[in-house]
């Protein structure tokens, strides 16, 4: 019998709490039972141990048996899940225009609208994979989809009916800039199934209009928070904000002008670190000049945000649970179709022409990019095997694992802030409780 | 002591390719198998709380004394608690090992698609992922279950 190499201890007064990374669960260990357990696992049988708490430490994975490999467990698992066949996961792209031109942003857009040979294309894909899973997800994404809305919404009542038809579960949500997201459109997107919306706001007016303007300078602040007041009853709402230098202190009066005008308890937020890698043809983050958060410190800024916005009221993230294969980069059923029918497996790729992987047209197809993508492996990766992140992270972001200019950004900010995220857990699990 | 899992159960699934060629009684046979494990974890349990020495667990009630010409009752096997808990953890161990906790949702750390919360409630449900999730499938999956427990 031995610790799991993924326990997180939390002191708290009389008890401590720990919590498993594999198994995703939090015991109570009272003080005064933490050095005979370490006695008992060390070997000494008479020693004064709770052996209903041992129980409860086997079950949550914290006490394991000594011959157990926690990393094998883990390939096992990350293999397991990198094969999904019940579910189908698309990210659309109706737009790789935008109404908007953020300095930072990472795609090379151009204006480029989902006409209807792709879409006539993309329901081939759809009816070819339709008979073999059990849920068809999709994600409008962009450039700014709501630019491409109509595409967006006969799409959408196309693949509806057929999930209908085939007896396959259906969901979508959209990533948007929120501009264009008004009462009417967020109802027109809830009667197509989409249930959740992402929206950016970067800070208060004068920080966000910098940041966030509409192609040609205008700001946007206004509009968008008029439009979330007005859409947060009918879809569930996001709001994201990009955090890097240039307005890392800015966002405590952002979650202040949200509370003021009701969204507390109406809106998730949560906040996301700009990384910029030069050189990218084409996007205006080759260009951005603002420093970039380091990974560690942007790990402690983010627990602060979550900390003011959960004492606003604000929904927020949950901390970081255990995963398998993290995201559609590297799951082999998954798939991003751009707006002229271009293949993608990483979302931060979209409109770089050598990060196509495929075409619509004739997918899969021998000679297709994928294998960087469903060959990467986080076991390959020195930093990941001896890390205490490894079962919440998975490696985190293969994209930015590739390239030596971002590797640092890949990681879950629970590697660096795992004692704080697991005290969020408590916390949240004590304030639902109560 | 406290389980902060609220409901943590484990379940047996039959998952994936599979699930599609299987009929339902075979479904329904892996949950007969998931309450057996269940059942065994917690009888297990409660046969060690009733074998625990007094000095760990002290008897709830006093000893009661021998009546006249009942016969001496036979002492309690001892039980090795170090033994227990190694088996409970191989078959926790098995157990997450076939685990395909896969959230499906995007990943936090993904600079386009940040992890949603859901709006409209100010607490984030189940942030505690309540239920171990076992894949049995495989020729073999009814020798592995057997193999498993103890
Ligand atoms: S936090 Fe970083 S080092 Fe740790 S597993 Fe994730 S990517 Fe690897």
């Amino acid at each position: 019998m031995k610790e799991s190499g993924y326990n997180t201890w939390v002191a708290d007064g009389p008890r401590w709490w720990v919590h498993n990374g594999i198994s995703g669960r939090i015991v109570a260990v009272p003080a005064g039972q933490r050095e005979p357990i370490r006695l008992f696992l060390a070997g000494h049988d008479d020693v004064p141990v709770d052996v209903d708490l041992l129980h409860d430490l086997v079950a949550a994975q914290v006490l394991i048996p000594d011959a157990a490999d926690e990393l094998d467990l883990l390939r096992l698992r990350y293999a397991a899940t990198r094969r999904n066949p019940d579910r189908f996961h698309l990210t659309v792209v109706t737009s790789l225009g935008c109404n908007f031109d953020c300095p930072y942003c990472f795609e090379a857009k151009h204006p480029s609208l989902l006409d209807g040979t792709v879409q006539e294309r993309l329901l081939r894909l759809v009816d070819r994979k339709l008979p073999d899973v059990r849920e068809l997800a999709v994600l409008w994404y962009g450039g700014e989809p709501l630019v491409g809305l109509p595409a967006l919404l006969s799409l959408s009542d196309e693949l509806r009916a057929r999930t209908d038809a085939a007896g396959v579960g259906y969901s979508a949500g959209i990533i948007t800039n929120g501009y264009l997201l008004t009462a009417e459109v967020a109802g027109q997107l809830r009667d197509r199934g989409v249930t959740t919306a992402q929206v950016t706001v970067d800070g208060p007016p004068e920080v966000h209009d910098r940041r966030r303007p509409l192609a040609g300078g205008r700001g946007t602040f206004d509009t968008l928070l008029a439009n979330i007041v007005a859409v947060a009853g009918l879809i569930d709402v996001t709001v994201r904000v990009n955090l890097d230098r240039g307005n890392a202190g800015d966002y405590p009066r952002l979650l202040a002008i949200l509370a003021a005008a009701g969204l507390a308890g109406r809106v998730g937020v949560h906040p996301a670190q700009v990384v910029t890698p030069a050189g990218r043809a084409g996007a205006p983050s080759g260009s951005y000049r603002v420093d970039c958060l380091p990974r560690p410190e942007y790990a402690s800024v983010e627990q602060e945000f979550l900390r003011q916005a959960e004492a606003l009221g604000f929904a927020t993230s949950a901390p970081p649970g255990p995963v398998g294969a993290p995201c559609t980069a590297v799951r082999d059923n998954e798939l991003i179709v751009g707006s002229r029918g271009e293949l993608y497996k990483c979302t931060e790729t979209v409109g770089d022409p050598a990060e196509v992987v495929g075409n619509l047209l004739d997918w899969p197809r021998a000679g297709d990019r994928l294998m960087k993508w469903l060959t990467y492996d986080p076991f390959g990766d020195e930093e990941c095997r001896s890390c205490p992140a490894l079962p919440v992270c998975m490696g985190g972001c293969a994209y930015h694992a590739m390239d030596p200019r971002t590797r640092d950004s890949r990681c879950s900010t629970f590697r660096f802030r795992r004692q704080e995220q697991v005290g969020r857990m408590i916390a949240r699990h004590a304030q639902k409780a109560g | 002591m406290t389980d902060a899992n609220p409901s943590g159960l484990n379940a047996i699934r039959i998952d994936g390719d599979a699930l599609r060629a299987l009929p339902e009684e075979v479904r329904s046979a892996a949950l007969v198998v998931m309450a057996y494990v269940d059942g065994l974890a917690e009888g297990q349990r409660r046969l060690l709380q009733a074998t625990q020495p007094p000095a760990a667990q002290p008897p709830a009630a006093p000893p009661q004394a021998n009546v006249a010409g009942e016969p001496e009752p036979e002492p309690e096997p001892e039980v090795d608690v170090r033994a227990q808990l190694e088996n409970e953890a191989r078959i926790q161990l098995a157990a997450a090992v076939q685990s395909a906790a896969a959230l499906l949702g995007p990943a936090n750390f993904c600079g386009a698609i940040a992890e949603a919360a859901p709006a409209r409630t100010p607490i984030t449900p189940a942030p505690f992922h309540g239920r171990e999730v076992v894949v049995v499938w495989g020729p073999d999956a009814h020798r592995a279950v057997r193999r498993n427990l103890p």
